[in-house]
């Protein structure tokens, strides 16, 4: 092909011919196979341009949502990826043998994340209960245990299940499917039957962490705040959730209610680096306290 | 550019949150994806002057963009009931219609987009500014520092052919390929 050819089809592809000179390559193009056959190569040239354009503007928007999600704690670096797992699985087993592996009362260490009147009666066998009259005023053992009173106090005011028109219903009806009813139920703040309709859910609906994270909610606010803390750890590890960052907040209150004050601060401190967050003042004033 | 990282950044939280209401157990990355891709199209539109005008607020416009990208993308694996106010209530542009989900063949993507990655970097240049940027000659050669519009012109016509013998290589090889496979 001559160059003269290959510029007048560069201008043809670019829009950039008369109307005369587009009518003459569209004859061409009709009478003469191999002209056409030409142009419809080079249009897949500019099909390529696309092609590589699409996905540059596809990189650009990922790099976008790096710098979007660094202002809200929402990093996604492959580095950072990892150490969310590392974290997570440290959290996990932290809670795990919080929970299970050491509930050993004989050392006066708090007891784990439990329904408010297990733990009542968990409190009243401990050895702090046994501290002579006579003893100072106010002993180690009873600060330990004004402040357990009180992080309970913090879980009672604090802990609401999460509600925004995140979780508000779309469809209302009779002819709902489980996941329809469950978000009903837990809009309706009958927590049990979301408890129950989340066990009907398939197993692939039930890895899905914005249900989970709803089950969680629902399993706190139905006195399960054990298990649902161990969902809300999961959820955040995984990080795939809408509602990580809401996460941080209810797992800190668990922490609290579980009397361990020190990974409740941290996942306030967590919670509270987000730019976006339902319950910061809340946040910022029970941080305050337990600091 | 920077309008369209304006757009984006301005809308795309909003976009999360009104869809993940929508599609309750649509994961973060799900959404984002959806949101990317609405503004691709969105800035395709605009680019190929297929979308001039806008008879409805941006952020409508851009959400229903990305309800049926998710749409398309949920179809298949769970039901899906239209809210009311997208049907009804909302007054979104007729203009939603032009855009087109095609679901691209991935291979024939991948090899596109690659023999323009392979173009030398003052090539793809040229090219990107003349098909994708819509720039003229002359404005071409001022930004690129050409000495005439003689040698704008050859340039983009030989950067071209050369875009256009690489994608036809990589198809034979490609079709050889194939063929090998089969037999």
């Amino acid at each position: 092909m001559e160059e003269r050819d290959q510029i007048l089809i560069e201008r043809y592809l670019s829009g950039d011919l008369t109307e005369a000179e587009r009518n003459d390559i569209e004859l061409r193009r009709l009478g003469d196979p191999l002209f056409s056959q030409q142009i419809a190569e080079y249009e897949m040239a500019k099909e390529a341009l696309k092609a590589y354009q699409r996905d540059e503007l596809k990189k650009r928007f990922q790099r976008r949502d790096e710098v979007l999600d660094k202002k809200t704690d929402r990093g996604s670096s492959g580095g950072s990826v990892i150490w969310y797992i590392l974290f997570g699985v440290l959290l996990v087993g932290l809670i795990s043998w919080k929970l299970w592996l050491s509930p050993d009362k004989q050392t006066n260490e708090p007891p784990a994340i439990e329904q408010q009147q297990d733990n009542q009666e968990l409190q009243d066998s401990m050895p702090m209960q046994e501290t002579p009259k006579d003893e100072i005023e106010e002993s180690p053992q009873d600060n330990n245990r004004q402040n357990e009173k009180r992080y309970q106090e913090i879980f009672a005011e604090n802990f609401e299940p999460y509600r925004d028109d995140l979780v508000e219903p779309t469809s209302r009806g009779d002819d709902l499917s489980a996941i329809e009813r469950m978000e009903v139920a837990y809009w309706n703040e009958e927590y049990d039957d979301v408890i129950k309709i989340y066990e009907e859910l398939s197993p692939a609906m039930k890895q899905n962490d914005n249900l989970r994270f709803m089950q969680a909610n629902a399993m706190m606010a139905a006195g399960r705040v054990k298990q649902g803390a161990i969902i809300l750890s999961e959820i955040i590890r995984n990080g795939r959730s809408k509602f990580v960052g809401e996460a941080h907040w209810y797992l800190a209150l668990a922490y609290l209610k579980s009397d361990d004050v020190e990974n409740g601060r941290k996942q306030l401190e967590a919670y509270l680096r987000l730019n976006e967050t339902k319950h910061r003042t809340q946040a910022e004033k029970i941080l305050k306290e337990v600091n | 550019m920077s309008v369209l990282d304006t757009v984006y950044d301005a809308y795309r939280d909003d976009f999360l949150r009104w869809a993940g209401q929508r599609f309750p157990t649509a994961g973060r990355d799900d959404l984002l994806d959806a949101w990317h891709d609405t503004m691709i199209m969105f800035y395709e539109q605009v680019r190929d002057r297929k979308l001039t005008a806008l008879t409805c607020e941006i952020k409508t416009f851009l959400f229903m963009i990305g309800y049926r990208r998710l749409i398309r993308m949920h179809k298949k694996s769970e039901k899906i009931d239209l809210p009311g106010e997208i049907d009804v209530n909302m007054q979104v542009d007729h203009s939603i219609n032009e855009f087109t989900w095609d679901d691209e063949d991935a291979e024939k993507h991948e090899f596109l987009r690659a023999a323009v990655e392979e173009l030398p970097e003052k090539s793809r240049e040229i090219l990107m500014r003349r098909f994708m940027d819509g720039q003229s000659i002359d404005e071409i050669m001022v930004g690129m520092d050409y000495s005439s519009q003689n040698a704008v012109s050859a340039t983009l016509s030989r950067s071209l052919k050369k875009l256009k013998d690489s994608i036809i290589e990589k198809m034979a090889l490609q079709k050889g390929w194939k063929n090998e496979t089969r037999s």
